[in-house]
C-alpha cells in the first residue's frame, strides 16, 4: 500500500524538499528505464538518458501544474528523450535485427523462447511504433493515456496499435519459422 | 475498435519481458545530481533577486535625477541656512546601530551554520 500520492509528493519538492523526489525515483526509475532501454535498444545509453529524463523532470518540475497525471507527463518526456535520441544518433535497427535474429535460441522452450522471440520482434519495430506498443501493453497505459504521452490522437493511436499488432504477429510467426 | 481483449497473447507474452535493472548506486548518483541543481537553481534565483533590486534601485536613482534636471533644481531660500543638529547625543545613536548591526551580524551567521548542518 502506498503511504503517500505522487500529487503528494511532487508537491513537497515543488515546495523545496529535494528528498522528497528520491520516493518519485524509487517508484519510476526502474520502469521508465525498461522503456527507455526497450526503444533505444542500447543499455548504455539507456542509463544516461534515464538520468536526463529525471534531471528534465525535477527542473521543470516548477512549472508541473497537473493537468494531466503525474506518470503521463514522466511518460511523455521519456517518449520523447528516448525518440529523440533515436533521431539523433540514427540507431541502425536493421543491423540489430540480424544479430538478434541470430541470437534466438533454438534449445530454449515455453515461455523464455516465447518472450525472446518478442524482444526479437520488438527490436525489428521503428522507435515510435515499439515505444507505442510498449506503452500500451507493458505499462498498461489507455489508448487516451498514449495518446496524451506520445502526442498523438487517440484514433491514430488505435490505428496506429492495430497495425503495429499485426505487423508484431507477422515477425512472430517468421521467428518461429 | 476493441484492440485489448481478455484473449489477447500479446498482453500476456508482454507481461513475461522482465524489468531492466539499473545499477545500485544510481539513486545515490541521481540524487546528488539533483541536490546539485537544486543549489545552483537556487544561486541563480539568489543573483536574479539581486539584479532585480540593483536594476530597480538604478531605476528610481535616475527617475530622480530625470525629474530634477527636467524640472530644475528648486532655488534655496536666501533666508535658509544650514544648522548643524547638537551632537551631545551621538555616541548613544552609534552604539545602538553598532549594537543592531552585531545582533543582525550573529543571525545571520547562525542561520548560515543551522542551514549548512540541515543540508538546506
Amino acid at each position: 500500500m502506498e503511504l503517500y500520492t505522487d500529487s503528494y509528493y511532487v508537491q513537497r519538492v515543488q515546495a523545496g524538499d529535494t528528498a522528497c523526489f528520491a520516493c518519485l525515483l524509487d517508484k519510476y526509475s526502474r520502469r521508465v528505464h525498461t522503456l527507455i532501454v526497450r526503444i533505444v535498444g542500447n543499455r548504455e545509453d539507456a542509463e544516461e538518458l534515464t538520468q536526463d529524463v529525471f534531471m528534465k523532470v525535477y527542473s521543470s518540475l516548477p512549472a508541473f501544474k497537473g493537468d494531466s497525471s503525474f506518470p503521463t507527463w514522466l511518460y511523455r518526456i521519456a517518449y520523447n528523450t528516448a525518440i529523440s535520441e533515436t533521431r539523433r544518433k540514427k540507431y541502425e535497427f536493421p543491423t540489430i535485427e540480424e544479430s538478434l535474429l541470430a541470437n534466438v535460441s533454438e534449445e530454449e522452450t515455453g515461455l523464455s523462447e516465447q518472450t525472446d522471440r518478442l524482444e526479437a520482434a520488438l527490436a525489428l519495430l521503428p522507435p515510435d511504433e515499439r515505444a507505442v506498443i510498449l506503452l500500451y501493453y507493458m505499462e498498461d497505459k489507455t489508448v487516451e493515456e498514449v495518446s496524451a504521452i506520445t502526442g498523438l490522437s487517440a484514433s491514430n493511436v488505435k490505428t496506429k496499435l492495430f497495425r503495429i499488432r499485426k505487423k508484431l504477429f507477422v515477425l512472430l510467426k517468421r521467428l518461429e519459422e | 475498435m476493441n484492440i485489448r481483449t481478455d484473449k489477447d497473447v500479446l498482453a500476456d507474452l508482454f507481461r513475461q519481458l522482465p524489468e531492466e535493472s539499473l545499477p545500485d548506486d544510481f539513486r545515490t548518483r541521481m540524487m546528488q545530481r539533483i541536490r546539485l541543481e537544486s543549489a545552483r537553481a537556487k544561486r541563480r534565483s539568489e543573483r536574479l533577486s539581486l539584479a532585480a533590486l540593483v536594476a530597480a534601485s538604478l531605476i528610481m536613482i535616475a527617475t530622480g535625477v530625470a525629474v530634477f534636471f527636467h524640472k530644475g533644481f528648486p532655488a534655496l531660500s536666501p533666508t535658509f541656512t544650514l544648522s548643524i543638529p547638537p551632537l551631545t547625543s551621538l555616541p548613544f545613536y552609534l552604539y545602538i546601530a553598532g549594537l543592531t548591526f552585531f545582533l543582525l551580524w550573529g543571525d545571520y551567521l547562525l542561520r548560515k551554520r543551522h542551514g549548512a548542518k540541515h543540508g538546506q
